[in-house]
């Protein structure tokens, strides 16, 4: 069975790159910038859904690395790279918060049990397509949906970052994937059909 | 932008590898610039060797090295009153990428300019190395110092990489006036002001060559620095507030660029009144 594509976070940071980030050596922390810009900026923006925002989210992300960089300590094996996504969750949850965008929606416990019915449509494996209909959920949807499906939270561990409960991960991740597929079963802009011309037939 | 044409390598058997499998977004511009003059002077641009002691953010440098260096001032401070007294120029000012700033609003009589080095990202024309030109440091209050205009006398060699001597432009103003709204626009100016900047000090510094009087500054000047850092890490400042502070970092910056400099210029020649001030684009 092929393996699953890690999550983009998954980034083996050397020793001594971690070691110069530590001592506050701007050029060491210029590579761990390099190296995790695109990851944590693409994080912000799935869960933001603005660029601008998701701009500030990297910038605040990486100041508070560096910041605390210090203090990672790596225990239980835990790794660089699962300690900056936390970083980053947080960062952009904030945000979503400051901006009043995480709705308090409920849990609805029909939803739970459609999550393993929404069979992927082929248009999924549009990346472009698929891209827009995830953009065009709402924030908190798609924040759960990312972070469940792309990031490979557990619903528990969405449930404590989002200060809700697990059955409110799996009805968001029902709702979503629902949602998207809706969404991606639509007819793409530009391949609709013309519309039927009725044969006018002559006698 | 996002990288569309990225082969996507793994079959995409449900939800979770068509999610994770989507192609990474890219920001915008390089954001690094910007982060770069928000992290707090710390280390150098190339790995250290011990320089002035390693420093957390926002941490001022240990009381009993400062006391040290207050001795050691106070002597070197003697010795130098037997010197010839520096003829010094006012506020250092580099040249600005967006030429909007008011005329008239420069502190000096007679700005001077930094040759920009070209590792900062600005290219030296033909094939002049990067240098440093001299560019000596004046305190900002000392409106009766006389600035001179014309610095004639020769160029000292392997330092100037100059092709001409310009007249002043119009500097950039560095902190913020009141009336001037803290636009995007306005932080931008200053961040890449304060990563120009840093790496100018980065460049220049040299502590095996500090005078006692030059270290003492540039510690004070630190400290100073890592105040307005400490000050920015507050999330409960206004705008103004926070463009105020970033115009105050730019100011202390320049400062220490230009104590840095004179500290090499007077390392290297002993006296830097034949320095010939000069604008390298």
């Amino acid at each position: 069975m092929p393996p699953r594509t890690p999550s983009s976070f998954a980034i083996d940071v050397p020793e001594d790159l971690l070691a110069g980030v530590r001592a506050g050596r701007h050029v060491a922390f210029e590579r761990l910038y390099r190296l995790f810009e695109r990851p944590v900026f693409t994080l912000a923006l799935r869960m933001c859904g603005d660029r601008d925002v998701a701009a500030d989210v990297l910038q605040e992300t990486m100041l508070k690395v560096f910041a605390r960089a210090g203090g990672f300590n790596g225990r239980n094996g835990s790794p660089f790279w699962g300690w900056l996504r936390q970083v980053a969750v947080n960062e952009a949850l904030m945000r979503l918060r400051q901006q009043r965008r995480l709705d308090a929606e409920t849990a609805l416990p029909d939803d739970a049990c459609l999550e393993s019915e929404v069979p992927l449509p082929q248009a999924a494996a549009d990346a472009a397509r698929l891209q827009r209909a995830l953009a065009a959920l709402p924030p908190t949807t798609r924040s759960v949906l990312w972070l469940y499906h792309a990031e490979g939270y557990t619903h528990e561990e969405i449930a404590v970052l989002m200060e809700r409960t697990p059955s409110f991960s799996k009805s968001q991740v029902a709702r979503g994937t629902r949602r998207l597929r809706e969404l991606l079963e639509r007819p793409a802009v530009g391949h609709a059909r013309p519309p039927l011309v009725p044969e006018v037939r002559h006698a | 932008m996002p990288d569309m044409q990225a082969p996507r390598p793994t079959p995409i058997r449900d939800w979770r590898d068509a999610l994770s499998s989507l192609p990474l977004d890219t920001p915008d511009g390089d954001g690094w610039p910007r982060l770069a003059a928000r992290l707090p002077i710390h280390g150098n641009a190339v790995d250290p060797p011990a320089r002035r002691g390693t420093r957390q953010a926002g941490v001022a440098m240990p009381r009993r090295r400062r006391g040290w260096l207050a001795v050691a001032a106070v002597a070197g401070i003697a010795s130098l009153a037997l010197l010839p007294v520096l003829r010094v120029q006012d506020t250092i000012v580099e040249p600005s990428p967006s030429p909007t700033a008011p005329p008239g609003t420069v502190e000096s009589a007679v700005p001077v300019a930094i040759a920009q080095p070209a590792s900062v990202g600005q290219p030296v024309q033909g094939e002049a190395p990067p240098g440093i030109v001299a560019a000596v440091p004046a305190p900002r209050s000392g409106a009766g110092v006389a600035a001179s205009s014309r610095p004639g006398g020769r160029i000292p060699t392997g330092i100037a990489t100059a092709t001409s001597i310009q007249e002043p432009v119009a500097p950039p103003v560095a902190s913020a006036p009141a009336g001037i709204v803290p636009t995007g626009d306005a932080f931008d100016r200053l961040y890449d002001q304060s990563a120009r900047l840093e790496a100018l000090v980065a460049m220049a510094r040299d502590d095996g060559m500090a005078s006692a009087t030059g270290a003492y500054m540039a510690a004070a000047l630190e400290d100073r620095i890592g105040g307005i850092d400490a000050s920015l890490a507050r999330e409960d400042l206004l705008p103004d507030e926070r463009l105020r502070l970033w115009g105050d970092r730019v100011d202390a910056l320049r400062s220490l660029a230009a104590t840095e400099i004179s500290q090499r210029m007077i390392a290297l020649h002993g006296d830097a009144r034949g320095a010939v001030l000069v604008r390298v684009d």
